[in-house]
């Protein structure tokens, strides 16, 4: 599965818990193992359930890879060892979702309470067996790339349009492309496996009722036996390569994009909060970032041609106070929701894998001391001045 | 004085069919109230559903005493705007509001279900709308059918109205924190006057339901079996059948239609609401021609695989069943009734609309539990029978 952070809910809808961090709530135990990778476990009584989150970054990966591989390691990475993981694991109750994003691979498995300790058994058998990658079940996988890219829905088509277009190969997505992926051999997929999934890119969290100091335990273990790369994963800054202010793809609507900065920079919750208070202002907006400590791009689109380009021309001085209260207040409310319960796992987990933690109290206090002149200038950034346009036809 | 009493208790019965149903559930958010409001479309044709769905966004977009920027402000401050959908069993409207602000919820829900402003330039502005909006895959699949909106005029939006916006029809679910549990009785008083009585002489639109044509390549693949209602016995087997088609990565359509024969890459299993019930359903969504070819022998895949279902089949499907409903598992088969997903209140409200009950979900996960595996193969294969000779694109 392909993902990106829909923020759409952040504008419009799904804020059903008001949820506060405080001392009575459990926290993540962190450490940080010798080889690398890193072990945060919350001992929740009220987990309905156990998640696994396992991440990989994919930091320099796209020079040693052909497009579309580290998707297709994904799709084949569910079939473990001896194949019908995913029926074992719902015959226990469980449920497995991977997704590949520019900068990261997440594992995501839930597992009952009662069960959780069998979540480190299908995640070894995950990211180390190769036993089902059969010529025909690579083959097949493909064809299901190729449907899946046919399905695509227009705000993923006009994020690809954005990213491709500002930093070229370096930004392509990582669905694939599929004369590329069709060239994409076992070997390849072994050598991506042994690069992609070792220690020092990896982050494993696990949120449960069961005691903390177990789940580090097990995951300490866990975490020794996975090998050690010795390639260099650090995070080099894409290259922005616009050549053109305006940039097409195949669907409805249309978008306005720019350059929004890595999660350490306070840029980046001034650009969130711009393109959030725009996206507040039109009927059916959305909002598509990748979070990652890399810079990326943002794109505010809407399904209706022009809705969202009409808004940001129109703004003037008189708009930039008003905005920012609504752009201050959606961004909170969208770091509430993203960042706590489920959903702040997943994210916090891919930061770690990446090399920064980070926590909801940390971000929310980022976000309430947002300048206004900052907030300006990040406004004026998705001006056709600053930024791009992306159109469907 | 016998003949009294008995005459009263038909009074009150006769009173309490014609109360709109409200509840108000605790809320952990001590600063805010979810509101949630549905109103039950009770059958009809084309131009009736046509209807029901201009009356929801007029609504939406104006209201007597409250228009879209007053909704939206408050709402917004409550941290989750105003939303309407309308749904083949009715139409839904959901938002939060501020504690602070509480005082306006009964009259937003009076101004939304009695006083949609209603005029021809509003309406020619949302049909012009309707016609213009892009559809998701699965609302394609959800709503496949072509709806004669540029035949309605305002009389019939009036009579419609009249129709719908009886106490009968109307349910709410509120979520607040105890000081504000009036707020049900407040809501029950504002909606129990009508501001017109129901038409005596209204009758459905008797024509029969069309197949929209889509212009684009993305089709989604439907077929839909009969609706049941949720407290009906049928219910049970058929969520364990839609869990065994589709629920999970081990179900038959994962197995079948993705890795078998690799015709979508998504594929699902859901009820689909209708004004009977819940329809079990099937969706295959994909931009691949040969569509005629994977219609014909994807159910008779399905029941292939089906007459050979296994003991280890069924584990699984009751296994993953419990966890969807016990402990809020995604691929819930409900997940398709909304756009607000599996909000609890609207589940409330739709299940109250349909049997007069909450769902209760243990009892739900008790009764797949109790399901003998001849059982639930005997439902599954009448099911994929019922999808085979009801598929609505024959």
């Amino acid at each position: 599965m392909i993902a990106s952070i829909p923020l759409l809910a952040a504008i419009s809808a799904c804020f059903s818990e008001r949820i506060q961090e405080s001392k009575v709530v459990p926290q993540y135990a962190v450490e940080q193992e010798s080889n690398k990778s890193w072990a945060m476990a919350k001992s929740n009584p009220e987990a309905a359930f156990t998640t696994f989150h396992l991440d990989f970054n994919a930091f320099g990966l796209s020079k040693q890879s052909k497009s579309g591989c580290r998707h297709l390691l994904e799709h084949l990475l569910a079939y473990g060892e001896h194949g019908k993981l995913e029926f074992r694991l719902e015959s226990e109750g469980g449920f497995l979702l991977l997704r590949t994003y520019r900068d990261d691979l997440d594992i995501q498995i839930d597992l009952p309470n009662s069960r959780w300790k069998d979540g480190f058994g299908f995640l070894n058998e995950l990211v180390t067996s190769q036993a089902e990658w059969s010529p025909q079940n690579i083959e097949g996988e493909k064809q299901t790339i190729a449907l899946e890219k046919g399905l695509l829905s227009d705000q993923r088509k006009a994020s690809i349009a954005a990213w491709q277009g500002t930093f070229g190969d370096q930004g392509a997505d990582p669905v694939g492309n599929l004369q590329d992926l069709g060239r994409v051999t076992l070997t390849n997929l072994s050598n991506l496996a042994s690069t992609q999934l070792t220690a020092d890119r990896a982050a494993l969290s696990i949120v449960s009722s069961a005691p903390q100091a177990e789940m580090m335990d097990l995951e300490r273990g866990f975490l020794s036996r996975l090998p050690v790369s010795p390639v260099d994963g650090e995070p080099n800054p894409r290259k922005i390569q616009i050549t053109k202010k305006s940039l097409s793809y195949r669907g409805g609507g249309s978008a306005r994009a720019c350059v929004i900065a890595g999660m350490d920079s306070s840029s980046w919750y001034t650009t969130l909060a711009a393109a959030l208070a725009i996206a507040g202002e039109c009927k059916g907006a959305y909002v598509d970032i990748e979070p990652s400590v890399r810079q990326g791009v943002i794109v505010v689109g809407s399904e209706s041609t022009g809705e969202v380009e009409k808004e940001i021309d129109s703004l003037d001085k008189n708009d930039t106070a008003r905005l920012f209260i609504v752009g201050r207040h959606l961004l909170q409310q969208y770091l509430r929701l993203e960042w706590s319960g489920q959903a702040g796992q997943q994210i916090r987990t891919m930061l770690m894998s990446q090399g920064q933690e980070t926590s909801l109290p940390f971000l929310l206090d980022r976000a309430k001391r947002m300048s206004l002149d900052d907030f300006a200038t990040s406004l004026r950034m998705f001006s056709l001045e600053n930024g791009w346009e992306i159109v469907g036809s | 004085m016998i003949l009294g009493l008995v005459a009263l208790s038909v009074l009150m019965r006769l009173n309490a069919q014609n109360q709109p149903s409200v509840e108000a559930v605790p809320s952990k958010d001590q600063s805010a109230i979810t509101v949630d409001l549905f109103v039950r479309f009770r059958g009809g044709g084309p131009f009736d559903y046509a209807i029901q769905e201009c009356i929801g966004k007029l609504a939406f977009q104006d209201t007597r005493d409250y228009g879209y920027a007053t909704l939206r402000e408050l709402t917004d401050r409550g941290g989750q705007r105003i939303e309407e959908e309308s749904t083949p069993a009715g139409i839904h409207f959901w938002f939060k509001i501020l504690d602070a602000d509480a005082s306006n919820v009964a009259p937003i829900c009076r101004n939304l279900v009695y006083h949609p402003v209603l005029d021809d330039s509003s309406l020619k502005a949302v049909v012009g709308e309707f016609k213009s909006r892009r559809w998701t895959s699965l609302q394609k699949a959800v709503w496949p059918w072509k709806l004669p909106y540029t035949d309605i005029r305002l009389y019939d939006l009036k009579q419609g109205l009249a129709r719908l916006a009886q106490p009968k029809n109307l349910f709410v679910t509120l979520a607040c924190s105890g000081p504000y549990a009036y707020l049900a009785s407040d809501v029950r008083s504002a909606l129990e006057r009508p501001t017109s009585s129901e038409p005596v002489d209204w009758k459905p639109d008797p024509l029969p339901f069309e197949k929209k044509k889509w212009n684009d390549s993305e089709l989604p693949i439907s077929w839909q079996g009969p609706s049941s209602l949720p407290n009906s016995k049928e219910f049970a087997t058929n969520y364990l059948s839609l869990m065994i088609l589709g629920g999970g990565k081990g179900s038959l359509i994962w197995q079948s239609w993705r890795l078998h024969q690799r015709w979508s890459y998504y594929q699902e299993a859901d009820f689909i609401s209708t004004s009977l019930g819940l329809a079990p359903s099937l969706f295959l969504f994909t931009n691949q021609t040969g569509e005629v070819t994977v219609r014909t022998e994807a159910i008779a895949d399905l029941e292939q695989l089906a007459s050979h279902l296994t003991e280890q089949d069924l584990a699984r499907a009751k296994a993953f069943s419990q966890s969807v409903l016990l402990r809020g598992f995604g691929m819930n088969p409900l997940h398709a009734l909304s756009k607000s997903g599996l909000d609890p209140l609207f589940l409330d409200n739709l299940w109250r609309s349909l049997c007069g009950n909450d769902p209760d979900w243990g009892d739900l996960d008790r009764q797949i539990q109790s399901i003998s595996t001849a059982a639930a193969k005997a439902n599954l294969l009448q099911l994929l029978h019922n999808f085979s000779s009801l598929d609505p694109k024959k």
